[in-house]
């Protein structure tokens, strides 16, 4: 059977080379992968994991991380507190069905489900912890206009911490569609390894699923032309291009065999 | 199994190569002296049409892709031999000589027989080719050089797939019969232009008394056969316009106009700011053809 029975133009990419890809992301745009407030991330020492990155990105300037504003202390206002804190996506791995790069956890109902990825993924962090001696620095009382550790009223004070570095290893499902000519994938279900009490283990699940959705969303939304390696008819006026329909094509994009499958029909 | 897999029906392939034939252009003149006359072309081409077949033992045939062309001029300059015509008496003179008579006339210097062929149509009866992967470093890069300067620079280095003729056939310019009249009107006006102004009755009895103008023609040229004929010999094998268009068509697709061309490293994100673009390395780029469809592999590097 040829490639093209169902469709004029097709495409794929198999996990492994999806995972290079991951890789060459990580290390070309450490920032993606690397969030920290601005004490931490400037002080190597103090990161949960180290980061590799291309020689490029140390030549050009560009952060190892994306800078976050510290998380404030409740209950302090007078002055209002911060603490830093660190987060690093160390390990990200993909899996096409058939699932065989990693086992699934039993509560993504093994094994992978026809036309569906796995993500395997490792987040570590901490949040900055401070020492006695710092804590010690808040004024008793509130805030003095004349206290000589604090710039002053209403201004955050950044604690000077430590983070308690740990790490969580993140499993994922999920499904792709085509979108307006962009490959989207979808999370369908998510679970973090040995993470209780159930309430934060859910809580923590929702977070990372609504942080995947919105990379995937917003940063990794694929135009099908850079699936095809910029596929010159792409840019014939004569030619457009799009997904092929349900039939011939019963899935499109289709997840089998190790690979991303896309069929695209032309219209002359 | 490779990373990456990209296949074009072969109606897609079409369009592709549709695509850069209809980029392809081609002009050339030139001149030169052969014996008893010298001869000048000017030309220029393009292609059009072409049945496009792909094979499963890994090549494209494209068969009757026409040659148009847009220019195709052709410029043959001979000497006619000097001599005299004329001088007879036609009604004599019992007393003195001659009452009246036909001057005697003398012509003789260059013609040059101006052709203008243009709008012409031939072809490419036959073209087959392998395709042709190929990793091109520009030679404006300098050593030291990272993929990321030379992507700012404006010279990344590309994978590039051409096609790569085996052979190219192309077919000689099949010139009308009809071009023999437009001769032979061409030379009797250059040769009425050498008489004097003289009456219609005298022109035609010293044109006459030349003879057929096509025969003189073809004497002092040396042809033997049909005068279409010899010009298209003229062009295609004396020239060499035949090999020259062979060459070019071949060069233009084996090294000048690749089929797929994208840039190494790939990039897949672009830039941002304080964000350098990131691109992906591509290795072991492979191309093939069957029946049915061309195929394109890849690794991540």
């Amino acid at each position: 059977m040829a490639f093209t029975d169902n469709c004029e133009l097709f495409a794929s990419v198999h996990e492994d080379g999806v995972n290079r890809v991951i890789n060459h992301i990580r290390r070309q745009r450490p920032s993606w992968f690397n969030y920290a407030t601005a004490d931490i991330a400037s002080n190597r020492e103090l990161w949960c994991s180290k980061i590799d990155v291309t020689s490029d990105v140390v030549k050009y300037k560009n952060s190892f991380f994306t800078i976050l504003p510290p998380l404030p202390i409740l209950g302090a206002d007078s002055p209002p507190i911060g603490i830093g804190f660190i987060a690093q996506l160390t390990k990200a791995l993909i899996d096409f069905h058939p699932g065989n790069k990693f086992s699934l956890p039993p509560q993504l109902s093994p094994p992978l489900q026809p036309q569906h990825f796995a993500l395997d993924f490792q987040v570590c962090g901490g949040l900055g912890c401070a020492s006695e001696k710092e804590l010690e620095q808040i004024p008793i009382g509130g805030t003095s206009p004349n206290a000589a550790t604090f710039e002053g009223p209403k201004t955050q004070v950044v604690l000077r911490t430590q983070p308690i570095c740990f790490c969580l290893e993140v499993f994922a499902t999920g499904h792709f569609t085509l979108e307006n000519g962009f490959l989207l994938g979808h999370v369908d279900g998510i679970e973090i390894v040995d993470i209780t009490p159930d309430g934060l283990e859910s809580n923590l699940e929702c977070y990372l699923k609504m942080c995947v959705t919105a990379v995937l969303r917003e940063k990794l939304a694929i135009q099908m032309e850079k699936l095809t390696l910029s596929f010159p008819l792409f840019d014939i006026a004569t030619v457009t291009l799009s997904p092929s329909p349900n039939p011939p094509v019963p899935n499109n994009p289709a997840v089998e065999e190790d690979q991303l499958k896309i069929f695209i029909k032309m219209t002359v | 199994m490779s990373h990456i897999t990209i296949a074009a029906s072969s109606n897609a392939f079409v369009q592709l190569f549709n695509k850069i034939r209809d980029n392809f252009t081609f002009s050339k003149s030139d001149s030169g002296s052969f014996g008893p006359f010298s001869a000048s072309y000017s030309v220029a081409m393009h292609l059009e049409g072409g049945n496009i077949q792909l094979n499963n033992d890994d090549t494209v045939e494209v068969k009757h892709l026409k040659i148009v062309w847009d220019t195709l001029k052709v410029e043959v300059c001979f000497n006619l031999p000097g001599f005299c015509i004329g001088g007879w008496c036609i009604i004599p003179d019992p007393w003195n000589g001659c009452l009246v008579g036909v001057p005697k006339i003398c012509i003789g210097g260059p013609i040059c027989v101006p052709l203008d062929l243009s709008g012409l149509v031939s072809e490419v009866n036959d073209l087959k080719a392998n395709l042709k992967p190929v990793y091109f470093v520009d030679p404006a890069r300098t050593a030291g050089e990272s993929d990321l300067d030379a992507e700012f620079a404006g010279h990344p280095n590309k994978w590039r797939i051409f096609l790569d003729p085996v052979f190219v056939h192309v077919d000689p310019i099949d010139i009308p019969a009809s071009i023999a009249n437009i001769i032979e009107n061409i030379v009797r006006d250059a040769i009425e232009n050498m008489f004097p102004v003289l009456p219609g009755f005298i022109v035609d009895a010293l044109l006459a008394a030349i003879g057929p103008i096509l025969d003189l023609v073809k004497g002092l040229l040396g042809i033997v056969g049909d005068i279409n004929d010899w010009l298209t010999d003229l062009l295609m094998n004396t020239f060499d316009l035949l090999g020259i268009i062979e060459t070019a068509i071949a060069d233009y697709f084996a090294a000048k106009t690749p089929i797929y061309e994208f840039e190494d490293p790939y990039p897949v994100l672009d830039a941002g700011p304080g964000l350098i673009p990131v691109k992906i390395p591509i290795r072991n780029l492979a191309s093939h053809v069957n029946s049915k469809e061309m195929i394109v592999t890849a690794d991540v590097g």
